[in-house]
């Protein structure tokens, strides 16, 4: 009896322990229904810049009004960076120098190179100078190095530094840091007439606290300046015979997306121009405008005035009341290729130009002029009403995405995207959905169900009406597998126009929309 | 700043709700043994699990593994009135009573030590907050959920600890370190969530605290605590007579050292992320800062999960066939209520014994149990349940487990 008692016992425990090992995972679903991304597109958000304007019955313009490329004459024409080492002495063999007796009074000059540049004034964007002063004789002297025709605020840069006594062999030493960020530079030397010279002057005085000492003129006080990083925003003078040329590419990283369709681009104004900020003047030249695809097709823009050399004038004004000088060139339906070109819905635009300034040479008598506001840029302008039409015009787009629907703890097991629109624009959009893995491979297609309508004109034709609607993207157990190795969501957009021309967009249109996860997720513990 | 772990808070939610192990009282009424003992090994265990509404079918996925099915979810959610309090908990002791005087005067008192490990579990949560762990959010859209006063709290630890026992009346006292291996505390104040009617945004309105043990291994703090009992009889043989038992268990605290904290006073409506959250190059910020979630070191106190039961205890040598015996328990917890017992013992000869108790009150509400007591020269067996609905029905508040061996050597 005993014995058969201890063995249930025994045999009890193991299958309490047994079991326990055993267990199941604890498991349950629950529904859920999240907001997932909830954003708008309003135009009324994008009013008063330069891009959008709203005509007097409510439609909408496209202003466009952009740079596409510039050039900053004040990086062009540099001053390089450069050391000069200025010796001063006394002009008598011997002198005895009384405390506090200034015993060397000097101006030096200096020249600068600018290449073809001759420069008779500069403004000094930044930059900075390094002077190192020897000191031959064994008494403390101070240094005051002045820099004439240097101004800023109507005062000469001047700067004072105490130097230690020394030998010629082995002198005393003092360095000082001059900033000249502000300052205007006359380069016209001490004569006033010359060019590329800056005039440095020197004076030194002994310790008024020292002793009396007796100074040679082989005692040589060398002031070294070495120029760092000067860039100058202002130049008068002959900037020399500039050329530049070049081709800029300018993406429109917007147009990537489009693979297929086309637009209507209605009627289309356009103004390319090539804009002169220098009081200089100068050819210029359009070599190349084209416009590159989705499928690498490309169509180059023509004009009667492309590929030729024409006269820049120099810019009129100065500083804040420059008027550039323009060449312009204007589009429009019945110029060129414009249609044929805005409608290849280019993602890449190549620009060729071919600039010379002062090309046949100093015909301003150096009087040419940069300011600090002084620009060379192409300038693109257009004003058009935005009426376009879309015809199957398909967009792609990928967004990377990390959904961990691992089989423990939290799993979607089905559901439903809710794509609920609030649409006025004139444009409906059928939208899909497909998972791709990290090598862009498709794993899932997801299932839509219904589409984004085009907005219809109200009765009183000053606005669209608000078209509600509701897409689904049916999530089933296949797809909720393929989640976890889901790197990537491609969505595909094809968007198509009310009328497949003349689509006016009024002020108030507006897209709305809220995506929503309806999931049954399922627990496991 | 730490991050809440996604899988400790499920793991945690699912303690809240349901453990597999579950913490025992000492009871199956220790039969009072009056026979002087030399030396005794006594190895205790036993789990339980108890719930004011939430019926067994919920929780035996937990213990056992399964899936919930969705009648008895949705029954449960309907069952919750108001509040549901559960608890439960595990442990497993050995105890050690050496038979060598101790002291002079007195040849009954002699030494002991004891070794246990137990886990504590309690949590209180409104019928609301059950629907939208089981159910999901799609029962509130266009309603608010209640989440207030919700408490979950989980205790894990060792102790170990001497002291004298009187080999006659088996009254003893014990100190013992308290060595926590694991805890976590949630208290949360008020608490809303609403839900637009087509699910379009959630709105969070709480405020409360979490505790979260230190990542250091093994230890996360240490405690001190009591173990007693205090047997002494009362009346005499021509009136109604017995054994009072006055017994303790943990009654101590332990000191946590170095918990994180996490304070949040939350107020924050969500309805999606923009285009621009989504492609920004910078990430989303994370949702402890979005939702100005606070978090710290902070070493805390906390009383033990002990209890303290006083109650009339049958005696293994008495004359009589059938005795009485009946008592209250109360845990030093937040959410236990007083308990009350009674019941009858009934010897069947001098090996086996048996009894059968009704109890109410702790988690829930009333409850059978029953208990068999082998008992010979040497070794002394008991098993039993203090529910035993429970460990057949499914439509049932609890499971209750308990089991005592000693040896006498």
């Amino acid at each position: 009896m005993k014995i058969t008692t201890q063995r249930f016992y025994i045999l009890l425990i193991l299958l309490i322990i047994g079991a326990s090992s055993c267990k199941k995972d604890t498991t349950w679903n629950s529904d859920w229904i999240i907001p997932l991304v909830n954003d708008s597109l309003v135009l009324s958000n994008y009013y008063n810049d330069t891009t959008l304007a709203v005509n007097s019955d409510n439609t909408v313009q496209i202003i466009y009004n952009r740079n596409l490329y510039s050039l900053n004459m004040a990086d062009i024409v540099k001053m390089p960076d450069t050391t000069i080492e200025q010796p001063f002495s006394i002009k008598f063999p011997f002198l005895t120098v009384p405390p506090g007796l200034v015993f060397i009074n000097q101006v030096e000059e200096n020249i600068f190179s600018f290449g073809d540049a001759v420069l008779l004034e500069a403004g000094v964007k930044s930059g900075k100078a390094k002077v190192v002063i020897k000191n031959p004789v064994p008494v403390k002297a101070i240094f005051t190095v002045s820099l004439p025709g240097v101004i800023k605020d109507g005062v000469e840069f001047t700067q004072t530094i105490t130097v230690d006594g020394g030998t010629q062999l082995n002198p005393g030493v003092g360095e000082m840091y001059m900033d000249f960020e502000g300052y205007t530079i006359d380069l016209r030397g001490v004569s006033g007439m010359s060019y590329n010279i800056l005039q440095s002057k020197l004076m030194v005085q002994s310790d008024p606290q020292g002793s009396e000492i007796i100074i040679s003129n082989q005692d040589e006080f060398i002031a070294l300046v070495t120029f760092q990083n000067l860039k100058i925003n202002y130049a008068k003078g002959y900037l020399g015979n500039i050329a530049l040329s070049d081709t800029t590419e300018v993406n429109l990283d917007i147009f990537n997306n489009i693979v297929g369709g086309s637009i209507d681009a209605g009627d289309v104004n356009v103004e390319l121009s090539i804009r002169n900020g220098i009081k200089a003047s100068g050819l210029g030249k359009i070599t190349l405008f084209e416009s590159e695809n989705y499928q690498n097709n490309i169509v180059g823009l023509t004009h009667p005035y492309f590929d030729q050399n024409l006269t820049m004038n120099a810019t009129q004004g100065q500083f804040d009341n420059l008027v550039p000088s323009k060449l312009i060139f204007t589009f429009d339906n019945t110029t060129g290729n414009l249609k044929q070109f805005i409608e290849n819905l280019g993602s890449k635009y190549r620009i060729g130009y071919d600039i010379q300034i002062n090309p046949y040479g100093n015909l301003s008598g150096g009087n040419d002029v940069i300011y600090p506001q002084s620009r060379i840029d192409l300038h693109l302008k257009a004003d058009f009403p935005l009426e376009i039409g879309t015809d199957n015009l398909t967009l792609l787009d990928t967004f990377e995405i990390d959904i961990k629907n691992e089989d423990k703890w939290l799993r979607v097991e089905s559901g439903e995207l809710i794509l609920k629109t609030f649409n006025s624009f004139p444009y409906g959009v059928d939208v899909s959905l497909a998972l791709l893995n990290e090598n862009h491979d498709t794993l899932r297609e997801l299932e839509a169900v219904g589409n984004v309508l085009p907005a219809p004109i109200n009765a009183s034709n000053d606005g669209h009406e608000i078209i509600e609607r509701e897409i689904k993207f049916i999530i089933n157990n296949e797809d909720a597998d393929a989640l976890k190795d889901s790197k990537y969501i491609l969505i595909k957009a094809v968007l198509n126009s009310t009328y497949l021309t003349s689509n006016p967009v009024y002020m108030d249109d507006a897209l709305k929309f809220l995506l929503q996860g309806k999931f049954k997720l399922k627990v496991k513990l | 700043m730490k991050g809440i772990n996604i899988k400790y808070l499920l793991a945690a939610t699912s303690f809240c709700f349901f453990v597999g192990h579950i913490k025992t009282q000492e009871l199956l009424p220790q039969i009072y043994d009056t026979t002087s003992v030399n030396q005794q090994v006594v190895i205790s265990g036993g789990f339980l699990q108890h719930s004011s509404y939430l019926h067994n079918s919920i929780v035996r996925p937990f213990l056992f593994g399964g899936e919930i099915g969705e009648n008895d979810k949705n029954n449960a959610w309907e069952t919750i009135d108001g509040y549901d309090r559960i608890g439960g908990g595990y442990h497993g002791r050995f105890e050690y009573r050496a038979g060598k005087q101790i002291f002079k005067n007195n040849e009954n008192w002699s030494w002991m030590m004891n070794l246990s490990n137990e886990a504590h579990v309690q949590g209180q949560y409104t019928g609301d907050l059950f629907g939208l762990v089981f159910i999901g959010n799609e029962p509130f859209l266009g309603k608010e959920a209640d989440i207030e006063s919700t408490y979950a709290r989980f205790d894990q630890f060792w102790t170990i600890g001497g002291g004298i026992h009187h080999k006659k009346t088996k009254s003893f006292v014990t100190l013992n370190v308290v060595l926590p291996q694991n805890f976590f505390e949630t208290d949360v104040d008020g608490g809303r969530l609403r839900f637009s009617k087509g699910g379009e945004s959630i709105r969070l309105i709480t405020d409360g605290e979490v505790y979260l043990a230190n990542q250091i291994p093994y230890f996360k703090g240490i405690g001190g605590s009591v173990n007693f009992d205090y047997n002494f009889s009362f009346g005499d043989s021509s009136k109604f007579n017995g054994i009072i038992s006055i017994q303790g268990r943990n009654i101590g605290f332990v000191k946590l050292r170095n918990t994180t904290r996490y304070n949040f006073d939350i107020d924050e409506e969500y309805s999606g992320f923009s285009i621009s959250d989504l492609t920004a190059e910078s990430k989303l910020p994370s949702l402890m800062d979005t939702l100005g979630i606070e978090s710290g070191e902070k070493s805390i106190y906390r009383l033990l999960p002990g209890f303290v039961q006083v109650g009339k205890i049958a005696a293994v040598n008495s004359e009589k066939k059938v005795q009485s015996f009946f008592g209250l328990r109360m845990y030093t917890t937040k959410l236990y209520r007083p308990l009350i017992y009674a019941g009858a013992h009934y010897r069947v000869n001098h090996e086996f014994s048996l009894g059968g108790q009704i109890a109410y009150g702790g988690y829930g509400g009333l409850r059978l149990g029953i208990y068999f007591n082998y008992n010979t020269e040497n070794v002394v067996v008991g098993l039993g349940t203090e529910d035993i609905l429970g460990l057949l029905l499914k439509k049932q508040y609890g499971h209750s487990g308990l089991i005592r061996i000693a040896w006498k050597l």
